[in-house]
């Protein structure tokens, strides 16, 4: 061979290495797309990611190839980068640790071919990579080393896949990958080229994907490897059990097992150096992932991309769309990530200069991942998943920054900076003389705020956003923080580029993070509702913003090279969320609010971040307030024609938080709540021009709610009420429309409707009816939700065929103390909650009729006398005492006669919890009368069949006499949640079950 | 068609267990009636039967045909007789008898059922709406016209959404009305279900309720409440003993009259479940529960005394009793100087009970008085109206404006502790009774001349 035939090969393998280098890129930048932002429990990414990694697999293959044709003494050291073995780890979803190790150790993947199962294992675990890692990596070795050979035979069926969704993964494609020439390129891989037998040849993939996945003891030194490979398999399965590991294949082991990420609370680089990543516990969410099915089926790539969107539960849009925007430091890499021992607790000692940030996308990235996310990925934070490589990413060009995540637990070390987010819940000060003040601005509190459960840091709630992420913080050190804190004052208008608009980032706190992890609704509800909004508005507008920023495509934000500290400016700006109350002038939580300790010295960078976060938020207000002009109209009378993306959420998600972000949304354009006590108060930047435009909206905004009469079809009499009827009717589906027999000539009627109507389209909520609109043009006054298809609970506690077991009781009840703690945090008061209005879908309840108590003004239908008050049947058991006794016998009833309140809300609340318990109202064979006096006397009706103290206690709670001794829902919904409703199921002889018995056999 | 009418109304009375005068018995009966009944019973029952197919004999009954020969006449017009009916109309007979009426009450209980029985099963077709009565609790009650027999009725129209079960059910209860039958409990004559409501075909009483002929005549003379005191106990009486029902409603608006001077008691609860199904029920400024019952605690037919007693108190001072009128109220009320009211009315009612009071409590300036000058009375809360009922002393009447019979008879109805109130059977013989027995009074003519009405008995008699 000729020199210049040589380098003619040589040549010519390194373009075609380049080539398929190029096309490894866009796949594997795809692939990480799919895996951070797609449900991938879901079949179609399934597939998709399954495509692509076959498809990953055969380019490197072919890299592989084209570079055996050269001869390996003639290989350039150019050609010799080519295949990528960090490009391939990252593809199988290697933790950046054991990529950095490996490529450190000059493993080249031809290397890595050879390398025998134990090898690898060996190796994997030196690195402390986990199980599901290792057997990817051994799967995905396998595939390419059987696809090389299978190549060479022009069979090219094989699947070719790992399912990286199984475990998480790592590395971040869209890095160009490290050009490490491995000098110790095994010379034979050439020698093996050609035909090669492969001991394991799966036409069954399944088969083989069990076995390849399989993950073996680590038994050698993983210095050492040998070039024999393959005699080890197949695995067998017992051998896998006495391995103590679990055939991988099985999809609900696999998924679950190999999740337990490292969770350094912070991520300190140290170039070159790394740490074994510890491995915390698993999350208790990832018990909860969905098996996956294969699926055969492939996509075209853009349908993928909608579909999964659609089919992502909002909270993982969300993130993705935090994600996405997040400035990607251009060249990061995996060896940049920083991961801590969690266990060993030492640090690397490069010191991310904005730990906030990091901290912030941490939990973000923890918190749920995108919408092409499976809810494995974003339930199971770890090293690997978090390390997004989003196809977004790559046509925005804008990345994620790579960052473990980091469990909630975590303590700050020593010499780092300190960022814990307070876990915020909902705190009312109960004794009014008491001063307390705002933890971040020192302003008094008036009223109400919240707390942090962890350090008991009370702050407003609009300074909650933006107070310190101090949670844990000795006081000493806090007033450093503090001191800190305000020497970057919140109000420095920095001139920044548009995109940075976008930038917005949110931070969840460590409550929401929690919620995540354990990721059932049930508990969602048990936190404060109000820590969500930010979050979810955050979310919110930035689904909105995407949109933008496709058009605008943002250009990354500068990055450091590989090379350099990559924290600075990894970490993205982080914007403010978009914050209603301090619309200007918002600081940006993360850069501000992460804390660096005295003695650490923040680089320059984290101040021009400081800087630029800030101007961020200034403009991302002004944005926004486009933005929310955008969302109102999208969601409001026309959600069901709003964009796909906006109506999945809201159709596929059952959480709190959909409903909740767009209520955050609606409550900032509301202009009835300009008038809260506590938001003024807590507000003490508020800009004037916010009121202008909020009350601007105010007409626009009853007018988006408003249905023209005419597009209903009115259709059955389903009710009657004391306000009017009900009716089934069509308006794009199925709604049940309520017709008021308001007169029609009574402004103050029609005026107080109209408010009602702009407090219902605040209301949402798993547990509330959808409110869809109104007729407010007269002589027609109606209200429009969405349809409550199942039995009322009233009907369901009395059929004797329903088994209500005190689990299902309790759950009935939480739910219901859920949305009703929602409504009220929403500052509505229900006025009328009772069994009737509350629905039962599949065992979700749906709680109707709120707020019309003072619409209608106890109107009658029939006769009316003026000395007499038309009592519905079934209304006084449910009316609180202070209520009770102050009715009138007088018709002419206006809704300032009846004090109602939260209290009183949660006095009914209590006897429908008498209901679940018993099966009937209290007093239900009494006359009115004695149910007025009785109740006004404060006597309760016991519920003599019931002898759980537990449930009697929430019952004689609720029922309290003194208003304000009552429980809010917040406190129910923690109580209910205390119940001991196992021990009540088991035993038969449980009072309750005696009772529901005895009466059903009388 | 006869024949066919014939079977179809035993078969209803069977149904009913209700038993109607055969022509053969009808025989017995009126030769037993002959003894007893005057001239005027014979023309009175001319008039009382209204209905205009009874060719024979009706609205031209003669002063000298004898009694026997109109009961023929009647009885003719009545199916043919079979064993069967006969034994029916034993058992008629047997409970008419037990009802120790006099020959009047006999008379117009079988004249009633009679007409009654002509008109069958009613359907909403054949009513014909000829005015409204008024609105009581729960419905709005018509006088209406059965066009096939021309009788006169009131029909009570409930307003029900329910489910045909439910309907039913109540339709079934509402049939244990067609076995009260006595002088003081208002006539029935069927009830059915059309077009989303319960009617009740009553009895017409031309008078209407005593709320509102107390409304008209501002306040009832004690001779006159002495008669109703009558009527009300012998009707509470008549439910327990042969029905063993309490009336739970006893209210001066419950109590209806007409021109032949007949009390009868109405709207007492028959039917549990049209009480349960009841839309709405209303609570007024007024309420007529006993303490017992409002307290929530077991009740029997002595809260229907404690009802009575407290109507009575209203009917004779013009107003409702709780919270007591001040002396100087009760002393215009009557038009005496207020020292002339004694001063027990005064210790008993005003000062106690305004020292019992929760101070900034001025029941008796926001209750029912207007404000002078003011925008007209707040209502008192029901709570406070109903805690009043409970806690503070009963109501009195004023002495020396009423006979101590009377007071006494009130006090004895309006003890708070069930037990220590008198029974029914006490107060039947209580002295006010017994002298309210013995009295002349022409109530008929009382109502007639307070409502306007024509009277239909030419002289007044007693009840």
């Amino acid at each position: 061979m000729g020199t210049e035939e040589r380098e003619e090969a040589v040549k010519k393998a390194l373009e075609s290495c380049k080539t398929l280098q190029s096309m490894i890129d866009i796949s594997a930048s795809n692939l990480n797309g799919l895996r951070t932002m797609c449900e991938t429990s879901h079949d179609l990414t399934q597939t998709e990611i399954r495509t692509l990694e076959g498809k990953l697999v055969k380019l490197f293959s072919k890299q592989l190839q084209a570079k055996n044709k050269v001869p390996e003494e003639q290989r350039t050291s150019e050609l010799q980068r080519y295949p990528s073995v960090k490009q391939w780890l990252e593809v199988v979803d290697i933790q950046p640790v054991a990529i950095r190790g490996i490529e450190n150790k000059k493993i080249s993947l031809e290397d890595l071919l050879k390398m025998t199962k134990v090898e690898i294992v060996s190796l994997m675990s030196y690195y402390g990579a986990e199980e599901g890692e290792t057997i990817r990596l051994l799967s995905a070795v396998n595939h390419l080393r059987t696809f090389t050979e299978l190549q060479c035979k022009g069979d090219s069926t094989t699947d070719l896949y790992w399912e990286s969704w199984a475990g998480g993964f790592s590395g971040s494609p869209n890095t160009p990958p490290k050009r490490t020439s491995t000098s110790s390129m095994p010379a034979d891989f050439g020698d093996r080229d050609p035909p090669q037998t492969p001991t394991l040849r799966t036409p069954d993939r399944r088969a083989s994907d069990t076995r390849d996945r399989t993950l073996y003891p680590s038994t050698g030194d993983s210095e050492t490897y040998i070039s024999e490979d393959d005699e080890e398999f197949p695995l067998s399965p017992s051998f896998l059990t006495n391995a103590g590991m679990t055939p991988p294949s099985t999809p609900t082991i696999l998924t679950r097992r190999p999740t337990p990420p490292a969770t350094p609370p912070l991520r300190v680089i140290q170039k070159g150096k790394m740490k074994t990543p510890g491995t915390p516990p698993p999350s208790k969410s990832n018990l909860q992932l969905p098996e996956y099915q294969l699926n055969p089926l492939t996509r075209s790539r853009s349908h993928e991309a909608q579909l999964t969107h659609r089919t992502t539960n909002k909270i993982e849009d969300y993130n993705v769309l935090v994600g996405g925007t997040l400035p990607k430091r251009g060249k990061s890499k995996p060896s940049n990530l920083e991961i801590q021992d969690s266990m060993g607790g030492s640090w690397e000692t490069g010191l991310q200069n904005s730990k906030g940030v990091s901290e912030s996308e941490n939990r973000l990235n923890t918190r749920h991942s995108s919408p092409l996310t499976s809810p494995v990925r974003s339930s199971s934070p770890g090293p690997y998943w978090n390390n997004p490589t989003a196809e977004d990413y790559t046509s925005r060009s804008a990345t994620l920054p790579v960052m473990p995540p980091r469990s909630p637990g975590a303590r700050v070390g020593r010499s780092m900076g300190h960022s814990i987010n307070h876990s915020t819940c909902q705190w009312v000060k109960n004794q009014f003389w008491m001063t307390q003040t705002c933890f971040y601005c020192n302003k008094a509190i008036m009223f109400k705020g919240v707390k942090c459960k962890d350090c008991k840091v009370k702050c407003h709630h609009k300074c909650a956003q933006r107070a310190p992420p101090s949670c844990g913080l000795p006081p000493d050190l806090e007033k450093v923080f503090r001191d800190t804190l305000q020497g970057h004052s919140p109000d420095l208008n920095t001139d920044i580029h548009p995109n940075k608009v976008h930038r917005t980032s949110s931070e969840p706190s460590c409550a929401e993070l929690r919620v995540n992890q354990n990721q059932t609704v049930d508990q969602v509800g048990s936190i404060g509702a109000w820590t969500h909004n930010a979050a979810d508005y955050k979310y919110r507008t930035w689904s909105h913003k995407e949109k933008v920023r496709d058009q605008m495509q943002v250009p990354p934000f500068p990055h450091g090279d590989s090379s350099s500290n990559p924290s600075s400016t990894t970490s993205s700006t982080p914007s403010s969320p978009f914050q209603p109350s301090s619309s200007d002038s918002q600081p940006s939580p993360m850069t501000r609010q992460a804390f660096r300790f005295p003695d650490v010295t923040s680089s320059l960078s984290g101040s021009e971040v400081d800087s630029q976060g800030r101007g961020d938020i200034i403009l991302d207000c002004k944005h926004l307030t486009d933005t929310v002009d955008t969302v109102k109209s999208e969601d409001t009378v026309k959600s069901e024609e709003s964009q796909g993306s906006d109506k999945t959420e809201i159709a596929d998600s059952d959480t709190l938080k959909t409903l909740q972000q767009v209520d955050s949304i609606d409550s900032d354009v509301d202009p009835m709540e300009r008038s809260w006590p506590t938001r003024q108060n807590s507000d003490p930047q508020e800009p004037p021009r916010r009121n202008d435009w909020r009350w601007h909206q105010r007409s626009s905004v009853l007018s988006e709610w408003d249905i023209p009469y005419e597009e209903l079809e009115i259709q059955d009499l389903i009710g009657a009420g004391r306000f009017g009827r009900v009716f089934k009717g069509k308006w794009h589906g199925d709604v049940a429309i309520k017709v008021f027999n308001i007169e029609t000539d009574n402004d103050l009627q029609l005026a107080s409707f109209k408010t009602e109507v702009s407090m219902f389209r605040k209301t949402r909520h798993e547990n509330l009816v959808l409110f869809m609109g109104a007729c407010m043009k007269l002589p027609h006054l109606a209200i429009v939700t969405s349809l409550c298809k199942g039995k009322t609970l009233y009907d369901t506690v009395r059929d004797r065929r329903e088994t209500l077991n005190m689990s299902r009781i309790v759950n009935i009840a939480t739910q219901i103390a859920q949305g009703m703690g929602y409504l009220h945090a929403r500052e509505i008061l229900h006025k009328d909650l009772k069994s009737k209005n509350i629905f039962l879908e599949n065992g979700k309840v749906v709680i109707t009729d709120f707020g019309l108590f003072s619409v209608t003004k106890l109107i009658q239908y029939g006769e009316r006398k003026d000395d007499t008050l038309a009592i519905p049947p079934g209304w006084l058991p449910y009316l609180a005492p202070e209520v009770i006794t102050s009715l009138r016998a007088t018709s002419q009833y206006t809704d300032s006669d009846l004090p109602f309140s939260q209290a009183s809300d949660v006095y009914a609340f209590g006897t429908v919890w008498y209901e679940l318990l018993v099966g009937d109202l209290p007093f239900k064979t009494q006359p009115a009368e004695s149910i007025i006096w009785q109740v006004g006397k404060g006597l309760r009706q016991s519920p003599s069949n019931v002898q759980s103290r537990d449930a009697k206690d929430i019952l004689m709670q609720c029922w309290k006499t003194q208003p304000d001794k009552r429980p809010q829902f917040s406190h129910l919904t923690q109580t209910l949640d205390r119940l001991p409703r196992k021990r009540l199921t088991r035993s038969p002889s449980t009072p309750l079950h005696l009772s529901r018995s005895a009466e059903s056999i009388i | 068609m006869a024949d066919a009418k014939a079977a179809k109304r035993k078969r209803d009375l069977n149904k009913l267990g209700l038993t109607i005068a055969t022509p053969a018995d009808e025989k017995n009966a009126a030769g037993k009636s002959d003894t007893s009944t005057t001239k005027q019973e014979v023309k009175e029952q001319a008039t009382e039967v209204v209905v205009p197919r009874k060719k024979v004999g009706k609205g031209t009954a003669q002063p000298s045909s004898s009694s026997s020969a109109k009961g023929q006449q009647r009885v003719s017009v009545v199916i043919k007789q079979t064993a069967e009916q006969k034994s029916n109309y034993d058992a008629l007979q047997k409970k008419l008898e037990e009802l120790e009426l006099d020959d009047q009450q006999r008379k117009r209980l079988e004249a009633f059922l009679t007409q009654k029985e002509q008109v069958g099963e009613l359907n909403a077709e054949d009513l014909e709406k000829l005015g409204e009565l008024g609105a009581g609790n729960g419905g709005v009650v018509t006088k209406v016209k059965h066009k096939p027999s021309g009788l006169i009725m009131a029909r009570k129209l409930i307003h029900l959404e329910i489910k045909p079960a439910i309907r039913n059910q109540i339709i079934r209860e509402l049939k244990v009305l067609h076995e009260c039958n006595s002088p003081h409990i208002v006539g029935f004559y069927g009830a059915f279900y059309s077009d989303g409501e319960i009617s009740i075909c009553m009895e017409y009483m031309d008078g209407g309720s005593l709320d509102l002929i107390l409304k008209k005549a501002g306040k009832i003379h004690e001779k006159i409440l002495g008669k109703i005191s009558i009527a009300v106990l012998k009707g509470l009486t008549y439910l327990r003993e042969k029905h063993q029902i309490m009336h739970r409603d006893v209210k001066p608006s419950n109590i209806l009259v007409n021109s032949r001077g007949e009390i009868k008691l109405c709207d007492f609860g028959v039917s549990g479940q049209l009480i349960d199904s009841m839309a709405n029920s209303f609570v007024g400024t007024r309420s007529y529960m006993s303490p017992e019952r409002l307290q929530g605690t077991h009740y029997s037919v002595q809260s229907d005394i404690w009802s009575m007693g407290l109507s009575l108190v209203e009917m004779a001072v013009g107003r409702y009793p709780i919270p007591p009128p001040e002396p100087k109220d009760m002393a215009a009320i009557f038009d005496v100087p207020p020292e002339s009211l004694d001063p027990d009315y005064a210790a008993s009612s005003s000062s106690p009970s305004q020292a019992g009071r929760p101070a900034g409590r001025p029941l008796s300036n926001t209750f029912n008085v207007p404000h002078p000058g003011g925008d007209g009375p707040r209502p008192m809360a029901i709570f406070e109206l109903l805690d009043y009922i409970v806690n503070e002393s009963p109501p009195k009447l004023p002495r020396k404006i009423f006979t101590d019979k009377f007071i006494d008879f009130v006090d004895k109805c309006l003890v708070k502790n069930p037990a220590e109130r008198a029974d029914l059977k006490q107060l039947m013989v209580h002295p006010f009774i017994k002298r309210s027995e013995s009295e002349d009074v022409d109530f008929a003519g009382w109502v007639c001349k307070t409502m306007n009405l024509q009277p239909r008995t030419p002289t007044h008699t007693t009840v």
